[in-house]
């Protein structure tokens, strides 16, 4: 005769009253499984990722370097700041018809480091098939618009101080958000837009002024007053907005303004051979073509994750060995009471269906922690993929 | 009121003719006249205090053993048994000092262990004849066993220990004892102790819990191994109590080994042990 429910309850009876050991099998299961499906699932929505922008734009113009880093930053705002070239080496390009040429600057951040500010032309949103959800594209400088997963409070976000131990260096400026973008399920969705004014604002080449703190006593005794260059930026204009918009101005010749990457978008195949022999032995500018090092990442991702999944694989084996090991030293452990079952007459099916149902509990649990887990580091997925 | 007592007599008197060396003789006679100072003491007892034993001589044994002869593999010593026969309905115990080999014959005549020579018979089946499936079958349905130890099970509460034999036995309804349990807790006054772990109990509340445990399923023979060892006299009391009063109203059979000689007046049919064995090797 079968009493399932009274063998559930002796099984948990067991299970309870050895309650550490229980959640030390289920932790140990759980995690065994569920770290390579996350894995697994990182790497794979990484590469979906890396293959979605590998091939556009074609080519892209930047400064000599590692051609890793640089399709990184470029086309998915990852890494450290890249070395900048002029607007001057923009200007050839954005003559030239055949070629349609985007200029991006990726020198500034926001939200302690957490959001690209993105300085670049209308034309971007455009060929990357971004569209406004609400608002609209940035027209003036202080203006942008935010990617669709950018927190915004009170429609302005604040980008981050440049250096913190320059006391010359420009401040923080709140931009004033004006429209939020389309979900594209790409690293759009996390950046700030913003006009090349705005980002030139940022590096400090544009200002303004507040006529009346000029010669005050205040602005000559601090430690500014100094400054040799001839201005000094003023902490007064925090937002650029219509009240101070025509204060502000640039100085210096713009065409040593910086820039980190043109995008580049050729008509044809010709026109990409052409420009691509134009770079080929150009002393500080290379000519990328990102699929060839989105290619060439994917490879070592590929392997990184075989490496990954050989590993997981082998640590779920040593897991499993272990909790066989821990069954076993428990039946051990446990032989009096087996024993007692014995005595008492106990049929041998149903101390094996009890010891079965111990394991199918601890299964079942595992299963459940497993779905849990694996589905709240999915969640949280984003933030991981932003480490990697 | 000795006549009853034919079978243990003859015993006795067949073990001491087969006794004959000089290491055995002394602790047979010095059993034997505790045993007739016991009898004599039975004789001198009100009516109503005597047991009833006047149904054996003709009840038919319930359990038989002949020519038993076991062995324990790395140990020299050897259970001879030539026979032994305890009637249905009986309250039997066997007595002897202890080591003797009186849990081994428990062991023995319950089916947990098998003899390498002889037949023991039980209900009319002989154990020989069984499966091990069988013998444990047949000691899940018809017998209740009370180990020396309690044999409780630590992480389970009360209920789930008494309850366990029917749970994973191959008893059919558990709805019979489930309804029983109540009572019977009720009965050694432990109902109110159903949910808690064992392990939080005394040990005569132990024993009790073992007593409801070989009881639960009313089983035919009770099989009880020094079910008083290390409880005090007032423990010892309710325990041997519980059980004589329980197989009389289930007319169930006792067979129980003890050495404590003090109770051994609550019995029916007092066999010792050295006057069943055919020879005493330790």
């Amino acid at each position: 005769m079968i009493h399932p429910a009274a063998i559930i309850r002796l099984a948990w009876a067991y299970l309870a009253s050895h309650r550490k050991q229980s959640a030390a099998i289920l932790i140990a299961i759980s995690l065994a499984v569920s770290l390579p499906i996350v894995t697994s699932n990182i790497i794979s929505q990484y590469l979906q990722t890396l293959h979605t922008r590998s091939g556009n734009p074609p080519v892209m113009l930047s400064p000599r370097g590692s051609r890793f880093d640089t399709v990184l930053k470029v086309q998915y705002f990852l890494g450290e700041p890249l070395p900048s070239l002029q607007w001057q080496d923009a200007t050839h390009i954005l003559a030239n018809k055949s070629l349609r040429c985007i200029p991006v600057h990726l020198l500034h951040t926001a939200n302690d480091q957490a959001t690209p500010v993105i300085g670049t032309v209308r034309d971007y949103f455009t060929v990357r098939g971004l569209n406004v959800q609400s608002g609209h594209l940035f027209a003036q400088a202080g203006e942008c618009v935010v990617g669709a997963l950018v927190d915004v409070s009170d429609d302005v976000i604040q980008t981050d101080i440049s250096n913190p131990f320059d006391l010359s260096a420009t401040p923080p400026l709140s931009l004033i958000v004006v429209g939020r973008l389309q979900p594209s399920g790409t690293p759009d969705d996390r950046a700030v837009f913003l006009s090349l004014d705005t980002a030139w604002i940022l590096d400090g080449y544009g200002h303004g002024h507040d006529s009346t703190d000029q010669g005050t006593a205040a602005a000559n005794s601090s430690v500014l007053a100094e400054a040799t260059d001839g201005h000094r930026p003023n902490k007064s204009i925090r937002t650029i907005d219509e009240t101070n918009r025509h204060k502000i101005h640039f100085h210096g010749d713009r065409n040593l303004y910086p820039i980190s990457a043109i995008l580049i978008w050729p008509n044809e195949q010709r026109d990409q051979v052409v420009l691509e022999g134009k770079y080929i032995n150009h002393k500080s500018l290379q000519i990328l073509r990102p699929h060839v090092e989105i290619d060439t990442i994917m490879r070592y991702v590929f392997q990184m994750n075989t490496i990954l999944q050989r590993i997981f694989l082998l640590l779920g084996g040593v897991t499993l060995l272990l909790i066989t090991v821990i069954i076993f030293q428990s039946l051990n452990v446990r032989k009096h009471d087996l024993e007692t079952m014995r005595l008492l007459g106990c049929s041998r099916f149903q101390v094996f269906k009890l010891l079965g149902t111990e394991l199918f509990l601890l299964l079942a649990g595992s299963v459940l922690l497993t779905v849990v887990v694996t589905t709240t580091l999915i969640a949280t997925l984003p933030s991981l993929e932003s480490l990697i | 009121m000795f006549d009853s007592f034919y079978f243990c007599h003859s015993i006795l008197a067949n073990s001491e003719r087969a006794c004959e060396n000089a290491v055995c003789r002394p602790l047979v006679f010095t059993w034997r006249s505790h045993y007739n100072q016991r009898q004599t003491q039975r004789a001198n007892l009100p009516d109503s205090q005597r047991p009833k034993l006047l149904f054996m001589q003709k009840t038919k044994p319930i359990i038989t053993a002949a020519d038993l002869i076991f062995r324990y593999p790395s140990s020299e010593f050897k259970l001879d048994i030539p026979k032994l026969e305890v009637a249905a309905g009986a309250q039997c115990v066997i007595t002897g000092p202890s080591g003797c080999g009186k849990t081994t014959l428990l062991r023995l005549l319950s089916g947990i262990e098998r003899s390498q020579t002889g037949e023991i018979t039980i209900k009319g089946q002989q154990l020989s004849e069984l499966s091990n499936m069988a013998i444990r079958d047949l000691r899940n349905r018809e017998f209740g066993f009370i180990f020396q130890d309690f044999r409780l099970v630590e992480y389970l509460s009360l209920r789930d220990n008494i309850l366990l034999g029917v749970t994973l036995g191959s008893v059919g309804d558990r709805a019979p004892a489930i309804a029983r349990l109540d009572e019977l807790a009720d009965r050694v006054g432990i109902s109110h102790l159903l949910h808690r772990r064992v392990i939080k109990l005394s040990r005569g509340e132990m024993q009790r819990v073992a007593v409801c445990r070989a009881l639960i399923h009313n089983p035919a023979v009770i099989f009880a191994d020094e079910p008083t060892a290390n409880l005090d006299r007032k423990n010892s009391d309710l325990i041997w109590e519980l059980i004589n009063s329980e197989a009389r109203s289930n007319n169930a059979t006792v067979l129980a080994v003890t050495h404590d000689t003090d109770s051994i007046n609550r019995f029916d049919q007092v066999l010792e042990f050295e006057s069943l064995m055919k020879t005493v090797a330790s």
